[in-house]
């Protein structure tokens, strides 16, 4: 054996380079080729998306009709490029535009494309569904029931989009379910139900008292976190439904003085005081002016500049003297823009020179930004 | 003799590839020139959004009016002084430099004579702090996204007509 690889030795390793030559030869043919259809299907796919932007930019225009359109529609990929066209185009239309944008959303292949991705399984295509959903002007009936399971999900993603979906087109009982679920699900963000309640409020029209009672029977079941339960308070707010103000001025008659949540006290300080309901200024001046929390003190000086009583003057003025700066600033300018009282005759003594300048420069602006 | 003259339809020159039947230089010629035979106006779009600023240009190109296009704020900056167009659409949220910022330089620079253009900012952002920034700095008028087309054409026009 030793004399064989002896004898052949130089022909073993010549066979040997051949064949690393060859096979480089064929990994690097590979490779080009590979990257020259990368390049190929990258070109091909902007030169489609160029097409079809081009041609729903006419559609939207009213340059071309709507079956012109979707007789150019063929494969997988059109459609896939004519959606991310149309989102794209959707984020900045409004009025005939968007409507006409939301009749390509509607086309049957995408439809089928979006429910299958609903029910693949997997938790962000079921999302992105559902958020597809949320842009439809109808969806199927029998289908909300299975988004509004989703809101319990893990997933936020999940969560959020099913939320959103529903309360665009769900029914006020099923929006009921849903707010729980999602003020409970701790994978929402207090911004994403932020959101979630401003499309609840965008999409409540002719149940407007449904969807207030609704949110008022959320507030007293007691079951939520302080943010979630101060966002229902300002959303009721929001939604301008007065019919909660006697509800609402029970849960502030409630508050406890000494051991009061900062949050809920704000927010049902700021919308009783939005409502117009003056039976709040006695609790305020008495307990809320001193409340150990600075936001508090705040809203307190807000609310006291709403209402003309002579007495809130004083208190307005001891606020003046806060130790936080806003305080000072809230309760200043409630005193001159919500008392008419002049702002050299404020008496400033607790302030600097330096500081009632700033102080009175900003309330200045804020004011002719306010008008 | 004359050489014989090419039967091409320049405006709408079909292509078939695969499926598609391209219609090259569509965008850039749509239904008609409203303004044949006066001078056009010259519009710059500054817009880094391209749908957004392709569908722009298509419509403001059917009312006749000669339009450029700038894809960021630096390209945008160059493309005011060297076109010196009538109207700029100036996206606020650009890259390379804001829309903001193009207005402040304009602003600053002696030689740019910052009467002569009028500036509609397109933003996503509607607190009425911008509005008054952007206003502060020589803009005419102000559009909000998303927006109606209608009513962009409307505001446009009455800032042009201004």
């Amino acid at each position: 054996m030793i004399e064989f690889f002896t004898t052949y030795a130089e022909r073993i390793i010549l066979v040997v380079l051949i064949l690393l030559i060859l096979v480089s030869l064929v990994v690097f043919s590979g490779a080009v080729m590979s990257r020259w259809l990368l390049n190929r299907n990258i070109k091909r796919r902007e030169r489609i998306r160029i097409y079809f932007g081009d041609l729903v930019i006419r559609y939207i225009s009213g340059d071309l009709s709507f079956e012109k359109l979707k007789r150019q529609l063929h494969t997988v990929t059109d459609y896939i490029i004519l959606l991310e066209v149309v989102n794209r185009l959707d984020l900045v239309l409004e009025g005939e535009e968007e409507r006409r944008l939301k009749r390509l959303l509607n086309l049957k292949r995408i439809r089928e494309y979006f429910t299958k991705q609903f029910e693949n399984g997997k938790p962000l295509d079921a999302a992105r569904a559902c958020l597809y959903f949320s842009r439809q002007r109808k969806v199927k009936e029998s289908l909300l029931p299975r988004i509004a399971e989703k809101t319990v999900d893990t997933v936020p993603a999940m969560a959020y989009s099913a939320g959103m979906a529903i309360m665009v087109h769900g029914n006020a009982a099923q929006k009921k379910v849903v707010i729980h679920n999602l003020m409970k699900n701790r994978g929402i963000s207090n911004q994403a139900m932020s959101d979630l309640i401003k499309a609840f409020q965008s999409h409540t029209t002719d149940d407007r008292v449904a969807e207030g009672e609704l949110l008022m029977d959320l507030i007293a079941a007691r079951s939520y976190s302080p943010e979630r339960t101060a966002l229902m308070i300002r959303a009721l707010g929001e939604l301008g439904f007065y019919e909660s103000a006697g509800f609402l001025l029970n849960e502030f008659e409630e508050l406890d003085a000494d051991d009061h949540d900062w949050l809920i006290t704000e927010a049902l300080i700021d919308v009783l005081t939005a409502f117009g309901m003056h039976e709040i200024q006695s609790k305020v001046r008495e307990c809320f002016v001193a409340s150990s929390y600075n936001i508090v003190r705040r809203a307190s000086a807000r609310a006291l500049g709403v209402f003309p009583e002579k007495m809130n003057v004083h208190h307005l003025e001891w606020l003046l003297a806060d130790s936080d700066f806003y305080v000072r600033f809230d309760a200043a300018k409630s005193l001159i823009d919500g008392h008419g009282i002049d702002p050299d005759e404020l008496n400033v003594v607790a302030l600097s020179e330096r500081e009632w300048k700033e102080l009175k420069g900003e309330i200045m602006e804020s004011i002719k930004e306010t008008a | 003799m004359t050489a014989p003259q090419k039967s091409v339809n320049l405006l709408l020159q079909k292509k078939h590839v695969g499926n598609y039947l391209f219609e090259e230089n569509s965008v850039t010629s749509p239904r008609s020139g409203a303004l044949p035979n006066m001078e056009k106006q010259k519009i710059l779009v500054v817009e880094d959004e391209e749908m957004t600023a392709r569908l722009i240009i298509y419509r403001l190109k059917a009312l006749g009016y000669d339009v450029s296009h700038a894809r960021d704020g630096v390209e945008g900056m160059g493309q005011i002084k060297k076109i010196r167009p009538d109207l700029v659409v100036l996206d606020i949220m650009l890259p390379g430099l804001s829309g903001f910022e193009i207005l402040e330089e304009l602003k600053a620079d002696p030689e740019f004579d910052s009467s002569g253009i009028k500036v509609l900012m397109l933003t996503n952002k509607k607190s009425s702090g911008d509005v008054s920034r952007g206003f502060n700095l020589g803009a005419m008028e102000y559009v909000s996204k998303p927006f109606k087309m209608e009513e962009f054409l409307l505001r446009m026009d009455r800032v042009l007509k201004t």
